[in-house]
């Protein structure tokens, strides 16, 4: 993504441009989706999610300043705190007392509300990542999902996140861990397989 | 080699697992529902509703445009007065001319130059003939009766006139 185009489409969407706006939207709206889609493991949450997002972009109500970041990387961040807010209203999962240090990475209540991806992605590896992702605790899924999904950096996830870069070190390393823990039965299964 | 058999932890030479691999080609189209960019090109569409002529004024606009509208009369009239002034008019300069003694001319210097033995003559005029002969006078009544000496030639030539000071 070109920062410098997304900065002048939103200068333009600001002074009332219409199509900068509806640019811009494309330019970003698969990848926030997808985030969000995998994060939440719900089609419908994603889309608000990303209709939110982009709802406050053309209120300005986010204040986003270019000097202090990238676009993309804002939206991301913005999405990340809609989709855990999210969550956190539905309770569809409960977020670990311990903190970072103090957890397997696996969510105490897993997500159970997303058959729709299930259809949706009608892969069986990706059906068994979303299944693994969906019993990892959030605060590690959205550090691996931005890793590994979109490719990230670690410290545009630690812009994104909000997060030290040590922190996302360890959340990355434990989150996989724990990914890899979960596909682990899936991975012995397609192995005997072949 | 089995797409899920790695050496280290499952992870191909990219450093990605396969089921990354796979999430990746089966997300990268997709995008949200029609129907989400729809309600943000409308909600765009009534927020950058043009607003009627009324309703485009703040108030830091109308005093911007108060403050220039007061600094042009200013620079204005500071303008004008710095203007030189326009010369007066003949009847003006006429009447200056003559106030020393206080006898408007109604002839030509010429004319005057050449009379012979003038005679000073008193006279009570209608205000009207007076404004036909030039004299800056009210003709709000135009018949009243206003007492004026007149500069008479030998021949009976009107010289010049002066209105008596009451």
């Amino acid at each position: 993504m070109n920062e410098t185009e997304d900065i002048q489409l939103l200068r333009a969407l600001r002074l009332g441009d219409a199509t900068a706006f509806q640019s811009l939207y494309r330019r970003h709206r698969s990848g926030l989706y997808s985030f969000a889609l995998l994060h939440s493991g719900a089609p419908e949450v994603a889309a608000d999610v990303v209709q939110e997002v982009f709802m406050g972009l053309l209120s300005d109500s986010y204040g986003f300043d270019p000097l202090k970041g990238m676009l993309a990387n804002f939206l991301y961040g913005v999405a990340r705190n809609l989709v855990l807010s999210h969550a956190r209203q539905n309770s569809r999962w409960v977020q670990p007392a311990g903190g970072d240090d103090e957890d397997d990475g696996l969510a105490q209540i897993v997500d159970t509300a997303a058959e729709p991806l299930a259809r949706l992605l009608d892969d069986e590896a990706v059906e068994h990542l979303r299944r693994a992702l969906a019993g990892l605790a959030p605060h590690y899924r959205d550090v691996v999902i931005l890793f590994e999904l979109h490719e990230k950096s670690y410290q545009e996830i630690a812009q994104i996140c909000q997060l030290e870069i040590g922190t996302v070190r360890s959340r990355l390393s434990r989150g996989r861990a724990a990914l890899a823990q979960a596909l682990a039965p899936y991975r012995a299964h397609a192995k005997d397989i072949a | 080699m089995n797409m899920f058999d790695f050496e280290d932890n499952h992870y191909n030479g990219n450093g990605r697992a396969p089921e990354w691999e796979a999430a990746r080609s089966a997300l990268a189209q997709s995008a949200p529902p029609d129907h989400v960019e729809q309600a943000l090109l409308r909600a765009f569409a009534k927020r950058h509703a043009p607003r009627p002529w009324y309703r485009r004024w703040d108030i830091d606009a109308v005093a911007s445009w108060a403050g220039i509208g007061a600094l042009g009369c200013v620079l204005a009239i500071v303008g004008m007065s710095l203007l030189p002034a326009a010369p007066p008019s003949v009847r003006v300069v006429r009447v200056l001319a003559a106030a020393d003694v206080g006898f408007v001319s109604i002839v030509s210097p010429e004319r005057m130059a050449a009379a012979v033995n003038p005679q000073l003559k008193q006279a009570d005029l209608p205000r009207s003939a007076l404004v036909q002969m030039g004299i800056p006078i009210v003709a709000d009544a135009p018949d009243e009766l206003v007492h004026a000496e007149l500069m008479v030639a030998a021949t009976g030539e009107p010289l010049a006139i002066r209105l008596a000071v009451n």
